[in-house]
């Protein structure tokens, strides 16, 4: 893995590889579609395309967005299809040191997990790169 | 090979199918051209010279021949030539297959093909009255029509969906005054209707398409049972958008089968029943009102109820308790049931217990709606509605808590504003709508919501059952362009899809079935349907029970409300008499014989019994007594034991 575009969700940064977004958007209205899976935010028009859009607090288990907050969508190419993932902030497209890699700590929340592919230790903070693929596999945690 | 060699030899072979498919045309139909069957042969067989498959250029020629002896008249056409023919056409279909997978036309030894088309032609005929000297003149159909990929018909079917999504934000933000602006827009709306329409009648293939293959496959099955079936194919010329066609070839396919295998009776039978021994089987297919009928009928033996019953029951298809509240249209229904088949024996064409269930399901899945009605001994007619496209559909758009849906005209019945005639039972909202209690389910709720608000009631129909769906508000009819939801939502029973309104907005497409699903509307309430052929004589519904060892006893079957299994340890004595807890009331129970395995609940009594036996149908009762299932079987008088 060698870029990974960031972006922020609670507070912590999250990244996947810039090879697999398509782009990044502005905050959207979103329909929202009652009955799905839980993390799923709703669906997106980007320029005449429908798209899901997942939101990764929820997707992450992590508290919800306060009421008003904006949020932006990182427009990614999963295997089955193009999805969104919403999120507080975009970040840099950074290519963080090898060495710098680590594996996802034991201790770490069980949702975080199943979707991170390992941390980096950046000098100020943590960056947990992600697997889209295993990202945008939603269970049946409804 | 070269590309360009290639290319010819996809030329060739595409034309060749379309040969094959006109020649077996012609020798399916009432009178063949002969001329038309010599020209398609012959081009085969100097295209096939030409590339140098001699395989496929030896069968073409001697099948020529034989249509050289019917052209000039020294062989009449018959039943065995065109059967022979019709093999010639099925070895050459094998043989392009083989040239299209490999490359060379070796495939099978065709001897005995060979042997049979010189055969026939030795045989001395008394010259032939001219069967078709003079074929039909016609333009030649390569002057006026070309070939399109149909990727690229595809392709522009979704461009024309898109500029009709465009022309619709277009036409709100430009809104309805005089400026240039909206009269440009007015003219822009005006041309994608237009371009819309060329696109989809581009798409449109006649039906006919789908039943070129039905004479061969009528011929065939009817020969192989034994049976003689005319067919007759009305409104072939009927264009339908092509993956409409696509989707419903292979359930027409299972529905005419179908209706030669288990409809349509072996000769003598139907001579019997005081029909010609030849059946027919009919297809009409029409346009009407933005949709297509398709309709099916055949003058076989219909479908009987009683049978139907039975065998529901038997398969456990339904419980006993429905099946005596069933009409008898509601019964043939049941054929579309999952794991239903009605025949005696699982034969090789049908009967297998899978069918009609996938045929109803196939058309569905497309937005169709299938009804089948039947008389017993007369027949049966199964009509299909399909709509023209997939792609673009005139949908009702309604608002409920805020958000915006979409729902397919073709399920909406009519719209209704909610007044006060509201009834409930059990906590279920019903609706009287003139003499009709119409089940309601308000939309909110039916997606998860904890609103029982709205102000109108699309009132909707989805199979034989109508109900109400409350919404907040409804907007106007919208065409809409149907696009997937995608892997995440597909399996959210509720929607059929979403698309993109107006104001760029997106909104989710309702799946009409999903909602009475999910409201619990399908096991509830049917729709009241005109029954298909009122009863000769009034019949009654009688649930037979065995009470001692050998002795059955009958039950009105419009009485019973229930049937549970006897527990000897639920009983309880109140005042001296037995009685059971149901639905936290006390029943008092009625032993009708010593045996003691069911009870069978009629007004507010339970009856013990032994074995359920079935619901038979039977004349109204003399004395107390009726023939029931080819026994004198006493009836059991709910009515008297309540007085």
């Amino acid at each position: 893995m060698s870029q990974l575009c960031t972006f922020e969700a609670d507070g912590v940064l999250f990244g996947i590889a810039a090879t697999e977004v398509q782009e990044l958007a502005r905050p959207q209205p979103i329909t929202r579609v009652p009955l799905a899976h839980r993390a799923i935010a709703g669906l997106i028009n980007l320029r005449g395309q429908i798209i899901t859009a997942i939101d990764l607090r929820a997707r992450l288990d992590m508290p919800r967005r306060a009421q008003g907050a904006r949020a932006f969508h990182v427009v990614a190419r999963a295997a089955d299809g193009i999805v969104s993932l919403v999120v507080d902030a975009i970040g840099d497209v950074i290519e963080p040191p090898a060495e710098l890699r680590d594996a996802v700590p034991a201790t770490a929340p069980a949702a975080l997990r199943e979707v991170a592919l390992a941390v980096y230790m950046l000098p100020d903070r943590l960056l947990f790169p992600l697997s889209l693929d295993r990202l945008v596999l939603l269970g049946d945690r409804s | 090979m070269s590309a360009a060699d290639d290319d010819a030899t996809h030329e060739f072979l595409v034309e060749s199918y379309e040969h094959l498919d006109r020649i077996e045309r012609e020798l399916l139909g009432q009178a063949p051209s002969i001329d038309a069957i010599f020209r398609g042969l012959h081009t085969i067989k100097g295209t096939a010279g030409f590339f140098g498959y001699e395989r496929i250029g030896d069968v073409a020629h001697a099948a020529e021949s034989l249509l050289d002896k019917l052209r000039d008249g020294e062989l009449a056409f018959s039943s065995p030539i065109a059967s022979v023919l019709l093999d010639a056409v099925d070895a050459l279909r094998l043989m392009l297959a083989v040239v299209e997978q490999r490359g060379h036309d070796d495939a099978g030894d065709h001897g005995v093909l060979l042997g049979a088309l010189a055969g026939l032609q030795q045989q001395a005929v008394q010259p032939a009255p001219v069967v078709a000297a003079v074929a039909p003149v016609a333009a030649p159909a390569s002057d006026t029509t070309i070939r399109v990929d149909v990727e690229l018909l595809d392709e522009l079917m979704d461009l024309a969906g898109e500029l009709v999504l465009a022309r619709n934000q277009l036409l709100q933000r430009a809104g309805s005054g005089g400026d240039a602006l909206a009269q440009t827009a007015q003219r822009i709306d005006r041309i994608t209707s237009e371009l819309h329409d060329g696109v989809m009648r581009m798409r449109m293939q006649p039906i006919g398409g789908t039943w070129s293959k039905l004479p061969r496959i009528v011929r065939d099955l009817a020969g192989e049972l034994g049976k003689q079936v005319r067919l007759e194919l009305d409104g072939s010329d009927t264009g339908l958008d092509r993956s409409i066609i696509e989707a419903i070839r292979d359930p027409l396919t299972h529905v005419v089968r179908n209706a030669i295998d288990h409809g349509i009776e072996k000769p003598d039978a139907r001579v019997r029943a005081g029909k010609p021994a030849e059946g027919v089987l009919r297809l009409r297919a029409s346009h009407e009102g933005g949709h297509v009928m398709l309709e099916v009928s055949d003058d076989g033996a219909g479908i009987d109820p009683a049978r139907v019953r039975a065998k529901a029951l038997e398969r456990g298809v339904v419980g006993v308790e429905r099946a005596a509240q069933m009409t008898d249209a509601e019964v043939i229904e049941l054929v579309f049931e999952p794991g239903f088949s009605t025949a005696d024996t699982v034969t090789a064409i049908s009967g297998r217990g899978v069918g009609m269930d996938v045929v109803k399901h196939n058309i569905q899945a497309i937005g169709g709606v299938v009804a089948i009605d039947s008389r017993c001994g007369a027949g049966t007619t199964m009509r299909i509605k399909l709509p023209l496209t997939l792609a673009i559909v005139p949908a009702l758009i309604v608002d409920a808590a805020g958000d915006r849906y979409a729902i397919a005209q073709v399920g909406v019945r009519q719209l209704v504003r909610l007044d006060g005639r509201l009834e409930h039972i059990g906590g279920a909202p019903l609706y009287r709508l003139r003499g009709e209690l119409l089940p309601l389910v308000y939309l909110d709720e039916a997606l998860g919501g904890d609103a029982r608000t709205g102000s109108t009631i699309v009132v909707l129909q989805t199979e034989g059952r109508a109900f109400g769906l409350v919404v907040d508000a409804v907007y106007d009819s919208e065409e809409i362009v149907v696009k997937p939801v995608g892997p995440r939502l597909r399996d959210v029973p509720t929607y059929a899809g979403a698309t993109i309104l107006g104001d760029g907005r997106i909104a989710l497409i309702l799946d009409v079935r999903g909602i009475a699903a999910r409201a619990g509307i399908a096991t509830t309430k049917r729709d009241k349907q005109p029954a298909s052929a009122p009863p000769a004589t009034p019949r009654e519904r009688w649930l037979v029970v065995e009470v001692d060892a050998n002795r059955r006893l009958a039950v009105a079957a419009n009485r019973v409300t229930r049937i549970e299994p006897f527990d000897a340890t639920a009983i309880e004595l109140a005042r001296g008499i037995e009685v059971v807890q149901y639905a936290t009331k006390l029943l008092p129970l009625v032993r009708l014989g010593t045996d003691a395995t069911h009870i069978v609940v009629c007004d507010h009594v339970g009856l013990v019994t032994g074995a359920i036996v079935d619901i038979f149908e039977a004349e109204p009762s003399e004395h107390g007594v009726a023939v029931i299932d080819g026994r004198v079987t006493d009836i059991f008088d709910v009515a008297e034991l309540a007085a």
